[in-house]
């Protein structure tokens, strides 16, 4: 019976989605047929909430055993917390694309990848056995190239990144669709590369694939710290490729150029969630927090904790400038995510468990969990609002606001319940993260507990401009459309409406206690505080002229589209160029074209010179062999 | 079943064909192009009930008399029967491929000429194109040195006759080119198989295996591996291929991977097997070769504009991941290297022949010159992407499945440090793979439709006889890289006695 879970839990979006592709050049289908594809969802929604009542521990089934690769499914609690979470946000972003997509040029496009990226995201949320993991991880990278250039034709500004004409030195600021896609992709797959590799080292070394049953620590030490260090910088490629941490985030600023839905469900549950969270569960059970003798570890988590943490406050800085709806928060959600990686990071140096689980785990877990609820009601609000005013640019003021109430309400809770606003949900979790980087001061100074405390009050600021400049100060929109929409707004009512179940969950669960008691420290308060003077601020003046430069330059993400759009390419085609150029065609001048062909044909003309046809020639030449056998004879003689 | 002479049918049926062709071209005209399908068709049923006999334990060997000094064996296990089985299916694929294609180019460049003439040009690439599947499946079966010789010789006719007739713009230069490059390589191999014959006295394949120790199989394995290394493209000898593969008509594009490829299954057959030990000198230097050549070919790749030199020089990289798996010399690792190989004839035939579908419709090369097609040929995009994800290796294509197979290999047997650094700058290699493929997919296919492309109505799919024969090979590539255990199951039955 479970194999039946399971196999509706993954297959029932795809197969629930092939019928769309098939039916893709008949219109009326592809109008009613999204209905089938959202069932198809909630079909995984059912199947994740029966795993998460009824399923526990390690589900097995053969595959091709010989080679490790077996379909290894875990229903611990992440995977069971993390798939509900994830099934459900998709069901929901699903509903509301039906009114959202509605007249798209390529609904079956869509629809088929959209399904695909939900499956997939829940292959890696359950997979034990890596390989099994890695199938879904790529199921993810495929599945988002689709969607982030689904509007391939590049023919509407309104699905654009950055400003039109916009030039910086030689590099435009301007990314169209189909550049999102290819940029998303290329940059997923240069960490998937090297994480495939570590897996097929662990293969190697490992009796086992499976997560829950590889001896991490005989693993370590078998390879010692140059090769334990190798092999998690290969695996942290891929998670920090995929989660868009600095220097690897460019990718999820284009992405924008994806529908709105796909925005949401790259943000929340999927996608950059993903290498958070697969971070989280190896963490889970690696348990590093036991391995303190392993040499080479800990520099590993150093690396993840200030990774997570530079991106973190990276990511909040660049969010600060922009004016772009949907660009402003994915950058707030490479700097959660990166709050994410730092806080699990931190697991390292936590021995504190609760109810058998690692603190700095269950904080990371947590506020991935929130943040999921929050990112994807600010961005489907977001959506609404591009359809509402027919710009991707931050505008609205109070006026629209009143006319958009649903949305301006929703924005409202979903910023203040994801800022860490006590008493909000967010507040709770973010004081069990301040508490975890407060344990860090004894081994890594005070450095992780400042860039934490920094990026949360950016953060809260520029959530607050969000709020501000889309409902209360912003300019007046060009156009307005508010007709219809309606299925939008149960979606993100429906999605905003959890955060409140979170609330409670935390106040119930006993694996919550920690957040409780750290929600009451005097050190939260005072951040609490800290950012919710913040929040205030970026409500008031969300805008401040006298630092426009500074605004500019954190717009332009710190120039980090340099390294993208131009060192890495140019170099990349220069050297290219090079062996095109120089070596293949000197090697082509060796064999085929000058130094052999070029031999022969000497020789050849050589040979033929020799036939004239006139008799004094041939004399010549009988006599020049007699004369030189005869001086060799002569010499020989001479000699011997 | 048991279905007599099983596979010399799977040769003389379609010899049969190609002189049913050659003899009767005026009569049956247009309908030549039928008579290899029917051929190729009925040969890979054969194959398909030959490989379930294999399957269950069966070797089939037939043996017939061919002159004083050689036998004409054939030998039919679990190595020989899956690689003949995918080559035939691509032949197969391709001959349907062909029948629309070739009539296109016949169009270009015969477009002066009478019907009569045209007709002549016709039926004489169908019957010139069985020549392909008859060595194929000679290579594949054969049990002896020098037959081997003759059908990789044999190869060379149809390339060179199919280059002059329907290639592209430097066709005549770059078949003469094709033609000594080919001969080159095949004069090696006669060379080692002489000198195998001065040891032995024979030519048998099954007794080669009296050679290890021998001071001799160290230069009589170096001769083969330069010949067979020619046809591979392995570096600096890839010189031919981006030339031959971008010039010849886009209908026997398969088959030219499959011509450079099969060399993987040959080095397997004839020096692996037998002289496995003896091999180990050659082992580290064939992977730095090999990543040499992955390295230098996914670079020379990125550098093209034209999609055939793209998909050409594509390949030299990708032969050389095979050769990488060989040259390590464990078993998954050698079994990985001919998944691999099996694999990429099956992407390169789908990616080579949809650039040849995009050049039938559009008459562009030139990429920078495309764009946003996919809004006019939705199953050509989808058809490249397929074989874009094969050949980079995307989870639950076969490409997948072979590059896991391949490098855990490498790994398991924990060969030396270099053996390792090298399998792992060959999977970090592979990140080229997917740039030059999605990045020639966002040129070709994404961004903006160009206004002479849009206003062109005769851009659109192709016929199905040219689309859906490539979706199958993408169907089996997916098949078998999610259910990879019959033909691992049927290598191993052969490379597993290792």
């Amino acid at each position: 019976m479970n194999e039946w879970v399971f196999l509706l839990l993954f297959l029932a979006p795809v197969v629930s989605s092939i019928p769309i592709v098939l039916a893709y050049k008949n219109k009326e289908w592809t109008e009613k047929l999204p209905y089938l594809s959202v069932f198809g969802i909630f079909v995984s929604v059912l199947m994740s909430l029966l795993i998460f009542f009824v399923l526990e521990g390690q589900y097995r089934y053969d595959w091709i055993p010989d080679l490790g690769i077996n379909f290894v499914f875990m229903c611990d609690y992440l995977s069971r917390y993390m798939g509900v979470i994830t099934a459900v946000i998709a069901f929901f972003i699903a509903v509301y694309g039906l009114d959202y997509m509605k007249g798209d040029y390529r609904p079956s496009w869509y629809w088929f990848f959209f399904n695909l990226f939900t499956a997939s995201m829940l292959l890696v949320v359950y997979s034990d056995n890596l390989f099994l993991l890695f199938v879904g991880w790529e199921g993810l990278g495929a599945a988002s190239w689709g969607l982030i250039g689904h509007w391939f034709r590049d023919d509407d500004d309104i699905a654009y990144v950055g400003e039109a004409g916009r030039k910086v030195g030689p590099l435009g600021m301007s990314w169209p669709p189909s550049f999102g896609g290819w940029r998303a992709i290329s940059t997923i797959r240069f960490g998937d590369v090297p994480m495939f590799l570590a897996i097929a080292a662990i293969w190697a070394l490992s009796p086992t694939l499976n997560i829950s049953e590889i001896e991490w620590g005989t693993l370590f030490a078998t390879i010692g710290a140059a090769g334990t260090i190798i092999l998690m910088l290969c695996i942290l490629m891929g998670l920090f490729t995929k989660s868009a941490q600095v220097p690897f985030s460019e990718w999820l600023m284009t992405a924008m150029t994806g529908p709105t839905t796909v925005s949401a469900l790259l943000h929340s549950a999927t996608m950059v969630a993903a290498g958070a969270f697969v971070f989280i569960k190896l963490t889970w059970y690696i348990e590093p927090w036991h391995l303190h003798g392993v040499p080479g570890l800990e520099s590993v988590y150093v690396l993840a904790l200030f990774i997570g943490l530079i991106s973190g406050l990276y990511g909040a800085l660049a969010g600060s400038g922009m004016l772009e709806r949907k660009v402003l928060l994915a950058a707030s959600t490479m700097s959660s995510i990166g709050l994410m990686f730092a806080a699990a990071a931190a697991s390292f140096w936590i021995h504190e468990e609760i109810a058998g689980m690692n603190l700095a785990l269950l904080v990371a877990f947590w506020y991935m969990a929130v943040h999921a609820f929050a990112k994807a009601s600010l961005f489907l609000v977001s959506g609404h609002l591009i359809h509402a005013t027919h710009s991707r640019f931050l505008c609205g003021g109070l006026e629209f606001g009143k006319r958009m109430t649903p949305a301006f309400i929703v924005t409202i809770i979903a910023t203040t319940f994801l800022v860490g606003m006590p008493p909000f949900t967010a507040y709770w979790v973010k004081s069990g993260m301040d508490e975890v980087m407060e344990h860090l001061i004894h081994d890594l100074g005070i450095i992780p507990l400042i860039l934490l405390i920094l990026t949360s009050v950016v953060y809260a600021g520029i959530m607050a401009k969000f709020l501000s400049l889309n409902f209360i100060k912003g300019d007046k929109p060009q156009h307005e459309h508010l007709e219809g929409g309606g299925l939008m707004k149960v979606g993100y009512i429906l999605m905003v409406s959890v955060l409140f179940l979170l609330t409670i969950l935390i106040f119930k669960n006993e694996e919550t206690e920690g957040f409780r008691q750290a929600g009451y420290a005097s050190v939260s308060i005072m951040v609490g505080l800290a950012i919710l003077l913040a929040y205030v601020v970026g409500l008031v003046k969300p805008r401040i002229s006298a630092l426009s430069k500074l605004g500019t330059f954190f717009n332009d993400r710190m120039y980090l589209p340099f390294v993208n759009d131009y060192i890495l390419p140019k170099t990349g085609f220069f050297v290219s160029h090079l062996v095109n150029e120089y070596g293949n065609r000197g090697i082509d001048g060796l064999f085929n074209t000058k130094v052999i062909p070029g031999l022969f044909g000497w020789i050849s003309r050589r040979i033929r010179a020799i036939q004239t046809g006139y008799l004094s020639r041939y004399i010549t030449i009988v006599l020049g062999i007699v004369m030189f056998i005869l001086v060799i004879v002569a010499v020989g003689g001479v000699w011997l | 079943m048991m279905i007599p002479y099983i596979l010399l049918q799977t040769m003389l049926v379609p010899v049969i064909a190609a002189l049913v062709i050659l003899l009767t071209r005026r009569k049956i005209g247009r309908r030549a192009g039928w008579i290899p399908i029917m051929a190729l068709l009925y040969t890979t049923a054969l194959l398909f009930i030959a490989g379930i006999r294999v399957y269950q334990g069966t070797v089939i060997r037939e043996e017939y008399v061919w002159g004083p000094y050689v036998t004409f064996g054939l030998l039919a296990d679990g190595l020989s029967l899956p690689v003949a089985l995918i080559i035939n299916i691509i032949c197969t694929a391709l001959s349907f491929y062909s029948l629309h294609y070739v009539e296109h180019r016949l169009e270009v460049i015969y477009e002066d000429e009478d019907e009569k003439t045209r007709l002549a040009y016709y039926t004489t690439y169908f019957w010139l194109y069985l020549l392909f599947p008859i060595s194929f499946l000679g290579i594949c079966f054969a049990t002896n040195l020098i037959i081997i010789y003759l059908f990789i010789e044999l190869l060379v006719i149809p390339l060179y006759f199919i280059m002059s007739y329907f290639g592209y713009v430097e066709r005549f230069r770059v078949a003469v080119m094709c033609f000594l490059w080919g001969i080159v390589g095949g004069t090696f191999v006669l060379f080692g198989s002489v000198l195998v014959y001065s040891q032995m006295g024979t030519f048998e394949i099954s007794e080669l295996h009296a050679l290890a120790g021998n001071p001799m199989a160290f230069w009589i394995a170096l001769l083969i591996f330069l010949g067979l290394f020619t046809k591979m493209a392995v570096f600096p000898l890839h010189v031919w291929m981006p030339s031959v593969h971008a010039e010849h008509p886009t209908c026997i594009a398969g088959l030219l991977a499959v011509y450079a490829n099969i060399a993987a299954y040959v080095i397997v057959r004839v020096l692996i097997l037998p002289l496995h030990n003896d091999l180990k000198v050659f082992g580290i230097p064939i992977m730095i070769m090999a990543l040499i050549t992955i390295v230098y070919g996914a670079l020379l790749t990125l550098a093209q504009d034209d999609v055939k030199r793209l998909c050409a020089c594509s390949t030299i990289g990708q032969i050389s991941y095979s050769l990488i798996g060989l040259g390590a010399l464990t078993i998954w690792s050698i079994e990985g290297g001919v998944y691999y190989f099996l694999s990429h004839i099956l992407g390169k035939a789908i990616l080579f022949s949809t650039a040849g579908i995009i050049v039938y419709v559009t008459g562009i090369r030139n990429m920078s010159k495309m764009g946003g097609l996919i809004h006019k040929m939705p199953i050509s995009a989808t058809l490249w992407i397929a074989g874009a994800v094969i050949l980079t290796g995307v989870p639950l294509t076969s490409g997948f499945t072979g590059k896991w197979i391949l490098f855990t290999g490498i790994f398991s047997a924990n060969p030396t440090s270099i053996g390792l650094v090298i399998a792992s700058l060959g999977i970090l290699s592979t990140i080229l793979t997917g740039a030059y493929t999605f990045w020639a997919a966002h040129r070709i296919f994404f961004g903006p439709l160009k206004p002479e492309l849009a206003n062109n109505a005769k851009i659109r799919d192709p016929p199905l006889t040219m689309s859906i024969p490539l979706l199958i090979l993408a169907v089996i590539s997916f098949i078998i890289g999610l259910y990879p255990e019959p033909i691992m199951d049927l290598l191993h039955s052969v490379i597993g006695l290792l």
